[in-house]
């Protein structure tokens, strides 16, 4: 505790000592006689007495103001000292729940970033496993389906046909002297004719209906669900239609003709090897035949001839 | 106002807030205002829990989620790495009318599933419902009796 000056009690002790020996000095300077001289001296003695008294009270009193204050300053002391680590927790504990706020933050940041990322990641995943099965089932220059997918298609094709009782026909096409066009006008010109030409086949059928690329020149329509023959040679006569009308190809415009083999399921086969097989060989007899037609398979066609062009 | 207990309920309460800040018929404007707004506010509101970024990406997501149905939402995307809520402001007010107030609904409810998803439906509705709410028209405000009164 640091050193004070003169204390309240001191100054107010010095001031009433003060104020005491002036009543004295005036009773003595005013009195006459002898008695008059002792009975002054006798009340200041008096009067000394009280104020000694007074004083010893006024010690009392200001001594225990003092202690009081004393006390009072050592309990400010230990409350200031009791707060100051108070406070210190306080910050630091709001310190502590900003940084566990700001972590939270970042790792739900981060938990995000990483959940779309492999959202992102797994759609363009199936993307391409979407484009590879597609690759593996189509072909690549019409975007149709290929001999693979073609040959499930017929089994289903073939299985339900069986199941419910109604008919299936295959086509096979084949351009008339395609090898014309690739060597006239060169392979792009070529390729652009069989997308047009697969576009038109798309067209002309049920979309229950499959389009086939073989290869090449040649295509196969699978007619899912027919009734008899005539709707199978109906489908045919409206492609031949379809694919005369002229094809745009670049600066070129030009017309081609189709030959088309049908084999029907059951009457020319139950299996789909030999459905292809009697539907190949109405097609060489249509090719045979002078081409641009429809042919539909006859159990006479089965018979050897030679190959067709 | 009651949490959404199911999608459906989610949906019609985005697809309200909209319509109550666009008001009735109203302009492409209007609607990229309102869009902006709600918008903004769910920006603000995600911010604290998932971070800046990772509203953006969740932003980013919806957006090109949304654009297989609204092709010409993706110019938004076009033009930058990730795309911005005031792209897509820029991008609806180019719109006609009824497009954007279906893209802008349909982006909205998209980001909300994306983050059910992701944090849960319970969780989502807590932190998204009051933005669906709607605001108290001023003359509401007036003529509302004071509590003390």
């Amino acid at each position: 505790m640091e050193a004070r000056g003169p204390t309240r009690r001191t100054r107010t002790a010095r001031r009433k000592i003060g104020a005491a020996d002036a009543p004295r000095e005036s009773a003595w300077a005013g009195a006459r006689t002898l008695a008059e001289r002792e009975a002054a001296v006798l009340a200041g003695e008096e009067a000394s007495q009280v104020r000694r008294e007074a004083e010893d009270r006024r010690e009392v009193a200001a001594d225990r103001r003092e202690a009081q204050a004393d006390r009072r300053e050592a309990a400010t002391t230990l409350r200031e000292q009791a707060l100051l680590p108070r406070e210190g927790k306080a910050k630091a504990r709001s310190k502590a729940r900003a940084r566990a706020a700001a972590h939270l933050r970042r790792v739900n940041e981060r938990l995000v970033l990483t959940t779309v990322e492999a959202l992102t990641r797994t759609e363009a995943a199936e993307q391409v496993t979407a484009a590879m099965s597609q690759t593996a089932q189509h072909d690549c220059l019409t975007g149709l389906p290929n001999r693979a997918l073609f040959a499930d298609r017929l089994e289903q094709s073939l299985a339900c046909a069986l199941r419910q009782g109604h008919g299936v026909a295959l086509l096979f096409l084949d351009l008339d002297h395609f090898k014309l066009v690739n060597d006239t006008l060169g392979h792009p010109a070529g390729d652009l004719l069989l997308r047009s030409i697969a576009g038109r086949l798309l067209a002309s059928v049920r979309q229950t209906d499959t389009v086939c690329r073989l290869g090449g020149d040649e295509f196969l329509l699978l007619l899912s669900e027919i009734r008899e023959v005539a709707d199978a040679v109906g489908t045919a006569r409206k492609v031949i239609a379809a694919l005369a009308l002229p094809h745009r190809l670049g600066a070129h415009r030009i017309s081609v003709t189709v030959s088309i083999g049908i084999s029907c399921f059951p009457g020319d086969g139950v299996d789909p090897e030999a459905l292809v097989r009697a539907a190949d060989l109405a097609l060489y007899e249509a090719k045979r035949k002078g081409r641009d037609r429809v042919q539909v398979y006859a159990r006479s066609l089965a018979r050897p001839r030679g190959r067709r062009v | 106002m009651a949490a959404a207990g199911t999608i459906e309920q989610r949906h019609g309460a985005i697809r309200a807030a909209l319509a109550h800040r666009h008001g009735r018929e109203p302009g492409a404007g209007a609607i990229a205002v309102a869009t902006l707004g709600l918008w903004r506010e769910v920006a603000a509101g995600m911010a604290p829990m998932i971070g800046v970024r990772g509203f953006e990406a969740l932003f980013s997501r919806s957006l090109h989620l949304t654009t297989q149905a609204h092709p010409w939402l993706g110019l938004a995307l076009a033009h930058e790495d990730c795309a911005s809520v005031d792209s897509l402001a820029a991008r609806l007010e180019a719109g006609d009318p009824r497009s954007a107030q279906e893209a802008s609904a349909a982006l909205l409810v998209t980001f909300t599933d994306l983050l059910a998803v992701m944090i849960g439906a319970s969780l989502t509705d807590r932190l998204l419902n009051p933005i669906w709410a709607p605001i108290p028209s001023p003359s509401a405000q007036e003529t509302r009796p004071r509590a003390n009164e």
